[in-house]
């Protein structure tokens, strides 16, 4: 009975509409599901857009962060997709990946990325592989000669797919070992010489070992993905090294998710006006001197800002991969068994 | 050094930061008594709120609370056999017992001396090694992991004490359950008929609850009186008498500090581990440990929590150290300095020894203020194990329902609650060990990695280290001691003649579950064959070994009569290191009767769920026990159950804002989900 009455009480005043963003945040919690574990590039990033996006929305509601891990984010995706209120109140931070997997796992991913509503990312992913400057190989021409040990965590994560594609499309000696906990734990495995190198971020490296960086440890193979500000002149460009077209399609494809990088989002069918409050308090905290100092200290890298209606057209423009190349890419990776 | 120290405790007993350790010690005790709840939450939700905090305070919060978690952990381990976080479970083993003899204050007295002790030992451990950190960690390889899984593997043969062929059968089902997800070599999805949350693996707080807290209560509930019976009220005296048993075990505290602060700095080793190689320990080391431990020896306590509280100053070391969480906790901790803009790393020992230290001083400082506090409740939460169980028995299912829904907040958390709730509860009654497949399932996913790994990287070659000779060595002699000295016994005796008959009457429970276990091991031996060789390996051979000793196991209790003999491995055979089943008393059929029924409201529970979401389930589940089945009148039925739902509404969902998984009703009526009061349908 109680139930009863509880219900027909919410449904009416859930059907009172004309509502603006501002009444309808005003006083509200906003939950982001973050859809990683704990610590972590996307933890970190995401509980600091959370800590600043809550002073840009009207009505100043409060954020807070739940993690939601699993899947590289296509369980969050999917609970978003499929299970959150779809009134703006409960919005996705997923990891690079989410929009491949979609092409690549349709049978996992129960989600359509041209529905989703994006809101924005603040930083795309720059996938550089490095190895310890003592490795028997440390440039492209000497990775072709010469095995190197490349640590990962598993064929699903991009750290595993970079160096897998770039393998198979110019014939390096590269022995992937796949299995480690987590990216941390391969910079441990190359500080003790159990592998030589891994594919990881500039960014990453300068929140791990950014001595690293500067003292000359490590060398840069080479890289993938949109360019990155921090790069240093001189690394090879996948993109670049690659001679036909499909070849160049297949380097398109597994690159969708660096350039989206890490994407803020809300289920479909949100009110419209409430999206468009949403990209404008992402759009206005992408220029917060506040922010972007915060970020910077946190997340050590500068900002690369894509606003809602530019990702909806690059996942519209990527959704059109033609299904070959999808197809050679997940056997390329060794995915046939997902 | 000795400067940098000094300064930072003065940083640390600045009144200022001095109250938000304090608050992150109430905090981390609260965390810690309710299962499913850990350090991690507590971490996540707080750290929001460091934001604005020096990084100092910042951190001695978030330290202080982190710290003590393992210190609370034992109070519904003792009360209930409940683990308050993955952390005790080997706690139960012998805490639960004690309660069961009315011991329950003099298990909290030892249980919490030995954290704090343990504790402090961590941050001894933590200062004194900062200088030689860095080459201690770097000599563990995943070859060097590899042999400490192999080392912790064969605790499995003290653990399962009563029977090593159903200890090591269980722990091949662990082992296996362990290899369900996704294979990371060969992307091969493993058991996981197309479910998203069997693609990670089967997390272990479900498994853990699953496999202590719904036997425990079902026995409590079946069993229909309290955890202690006919005992006065706890004095303080039974307190002391616990502080007393940790200091004459002084030496048993040190080994178990030892252990755990030593692994728990080795990232990789995985913080569940620790305290079942501190009881293992204990059990084989210990004098007379063989007869009494799982039958509420207090040593077994204390080895157990000792470590548990060491670890934590361990893992703070790696952290540290080189920016590797050892343990998930950690990892939010790592996230926390990268915000307030610190990097872990070889800085932390030279320019900033001042953060590290005052790190140091916290987490003494958090285990002197949360053993404290326990110590001046104890005695009252020791009364709590006098409540009738018609009362307990459904709160405590509640909150394990909510607990075990923590680990990935999806439905897949309570329906494998609910799965090892029946596996526990038929291993309980039929005398098969449980921890042993606890901590198969622990190695068992660390197990293979570092095997692959270990000979992809150096084939053979990774046997040849000297880390890895030293700890397989040791694991060969305490295999093969208690073999080589039964054997030298035997050869003085005369050798006693086995008699092979067919014994009909040992068609019983246990017969039919000796056959589910071997059909298990067929089953996963058939369904791995199609596998490529990396995800197929360890399933098969796992399967076929279970499978042998499985099968050995049936045809020993069909068909050989052994005489009975004092021997050493007969010792151990006496008793069993998991908590005897207290319900010898009553009938069989009735027994079966009860447990239907008990199971009946678990299954209802989850039913319920579905339909109309968890959290108003939970509701629905304890007004229906009280009433219906531990028949209390509406007064005790509303009050106890508006109660405890209140308590929960707002720790879940007021304060941890917990995503509630979608609800049948929910889905139907969106309109429910609208308002942040009652979006938890």
């Amino acid at each position: 009975m109680y139930y009863l009455l509880l219900m027909t009480v919410l449904l009416m005043s859930s059907t009172t509409t004309a509502q603006t963003a501002k009444e309808f945040y005003a006083g509200r919690t906003i939950t982001i599901l973050v859809g990683s574990g704990a610590g972590g590039t996307t933890d970190i990033s995401g509980r600091i857009i959370a800590q600043h996006l809550q002073g840009h929305i009207p009505g100043n509601p409060s954020i807070i962060v739940q993690n939601l891990p699993g899947g590289g984010s296509v369980t969050m995706t999917n609970y978003i997709y499929r299970s959150a209120p779809r009134d703006g109140s409960i919005l996705g931070y997923s990891l690079p990946g989410i929009i491949t997997a979609q092409m690549m796992e349709p049978r996992r991913a129960k989600f359509d990325g041209q529905n989703i509503n994006w809101i924005g990312s603040a930083l795309k992913y720059t996938g550089i592989v490095s190895v310890m400057s003592s490795s028997p190989a440390t440039t492209l021409e000497e990775a072709k000669q010469r095995e190197l040990f490349i640590g990962t965590t598993g064929r699903g994560s991009p750290a595993h797919q970079f160096p897998a594609m770039a393998q198979a499309l110019l014939n390096l000696k590269f022995n992937i070992v796949a299995g480690y906990e987590s990216s941390n734990d391969v910079v441990f495995a190359m500080e003790r010489g159990e592998v030589h190198g891994q594919s990881s971020s500039l960014q990453a490296w300068a929140i791990t070992r950014p001595e690293w960086l500067t003292d000359g440890r490590i060398s840069h193979l080479l890289y993938m993905g949109p360019p990155d500000p921090l790069a240093k002149p001189g690394v090879p460009y996948l993109q670049s090294l690659m001679t036909n077209d499909r070849d160049r399609a297949l380097v398109d494809f597994i690159e969708i998710g660096s350039h989206m990088g890490w994407p803020l989002f809300a289920p479909p069918e949100v009110p419209l006006d409430r999206i468009r409050a949403l990209r404008d308090a992402f759009k206005t905290m992408m220029n917060d001197p506040e922010f972007i100092q915060a970020f910077k200290i946190s997340v050590r890298s500068e900002l690369q800002p894509t606003i809602g209606d530019e990702l909806s057209f690059f996942v519209e423009q990527a959704l059109e991969t033609p299904e070959s190349i999808v197809s050679e890419a997940k056997t390329i990776l060794g995915l046939n068994n997902r | 050094m000795f400067e940098m120290a000094l300064s930072a405790l003065e940083i640390v007993f600045d009144p200022s930061r001095l109250i938000f350790v304090a608050l992150g010690v109430v905090i981390g005790l609260a965390l810690g008594v309710i299962p499913g709840l850990s350090g991690i939450v507590g971490l996540s939700l707080l750290l929001p709120f460091t934001f604005d905090m020096d990084p100092f305070t910042a951190l001695a919060f978030l330290v202080g609370l982190q710290a003590v978690v393992a210190t609370s952990d034992t109070i519904p381990a003792v009360l209930f056999g409940v683990p308050g976080t993955v952390g005790s479970a080997s706690t139960i083993l012998d805490g639960h017992p004690m309660a069961k003899k009315g011991q329950a204050a003099r298990a909290f007295g030892a249980a919490f001396s030995a954290s704090v002790l343990g504790g402090l030992f961590g941050a001894v451990f933590l200062a004194l090694c900062i200088p030689i950190l860095r080459p201690f960690i770097l000599s563990f390889g995943s070859p060097e992991l590899l042999a400490f899984c192999i080392f912790g593997l064969s605790l499995i043969g003290v653990l399962s004490g009563g029977n090593p062929l159903k200890g090591l059968a269980a722990a091949a089902i662990g082992l296996i359950i362990a290899t369900v997800g996704e294979e990371p070599n060969t992307a091969i999805e493993r058991w996981t008929f197309g479910s998203l949350y069997l693609l990670e693996g089967i997390p272990l707080v479900p498994l853990a609850l699953g496999l202590f807290a719904i036997p425990e209560i079902a026995e409590m509930a079946i069993a229909g009186r309290t955890v202690k019976k006919n005992h006065g009220v706890a004095t303080a005296w039974d307190q002391l008498t616990g502080v007393k048993d940790t200091l004459s075990n002084l030496s048993l505290v040190l080994r178990g500090s030892g252990i755990g602060s030593v692994l728990g700095a080795v990232p990789g080793i995985g913080a569940p581990v620790i305290p079942w190689i501190a009881y293992g320990h204990a059990m084989r080391a210990e004098k007379g440990a063989a007869e009494t431990f799982g039958k509420g020896d207090v040593r077994g306590v204390i080895a157990s929590e000792s470590s548990n509280n060491a670890k934590e100053g361990g893992a703070l070391v790696s952290t540290i150290a080189f920016g590797v969480p050892a343990t998930a906790a950690m990892a939010l901790l790592l996230g926390a300095f990268l915000i307030h803009g610190l990097s872990p790393g070889p800085d932390m020992l030279t320019t900033r020894l001042d953060v590290t230290y005052t790190l140091v001083w916290t987490v003494a400082l958090a285990n002197i203020l949360g053993c404290g506090i326990c110590f001046i409740f104890a005695r009252q939460l020791a009364s709590i194990a006098q409540i009738r169980v018609g009362v307990l028995a459904p709160v405590v299912l509640s909150i394990t329902f909510i607990g075990a829904f923590q680990a990935t907040r999806q439905w897949g958390d309570i329906v494998a609650l609910l799965c090892f709730g029946l596996l526990g509860w038929a291993m309980k009654r039929v005398n098969w060990p449980r921890p042993p497949l606890l901590l198969g399932l622990v190695l068992g996913g660390l197990l293979e990695r570092y095997m692959f790994i270990s000979f992809q990287r150096y084939g053979a070659d990774w046997l040849s280290r000297p880390i890895v000779i030293g700890v397989l060595l040791i694991t060969a002699y305490s295999i093969l001691k208690p073999f080589i000295s039964d054997l030298l016994k035997h050869r003085q005796k005369k050798s006693s003649q086995l008699i092979l008959a067919f014994k009909p009457h040992s068609i019983d429970s246990g017969f039919w579950f000796n056959l589910i276990v071997i059909t298990f091991f067929v089953i996963t031996i058939a369904g791995s064959w199609q596998w490529d060789f990396g995800a197929r390996l360890v399933p098969q051979v796992v399967g076929s070994l279970g499978l042998f000793l499985a099968s050995w196991q049936l045809t020993a209790t069909l068909f050989i009569n052994e005489p009975r003999q004092s021997s050493d491995i007969d010792k151990i055979g006496t008793n069993n290191a998991d908590t005897p089943s207290g319900l010898n008393n009553l009938p069989k059929n009735k027994i079966g009767y009860l447990t239907i029924r008990y199971f009946s409201w678990c299954f209802f529970n989850l039913a319920a769920a579905l339909v109309i979401g968890l959290l108003p389930a939970i509701l629905i589940f304890l007004a229906g026990y009280l009433r219906i089945e531990a028949k209390e009148n509406w007064k005790t039925t509303l009050t106890v159950s508006l109660g405890a739902w209140s308590i929960s509404y707002m720790l879940f969902h007021q304060l941890l804002r917990v995503p509630w998984p979608a609800s049948f009703i929910g889905d139907f009526f969106p309109g429910l989900r609208a308002s942040g009061l009652t979006n938890f349908f």
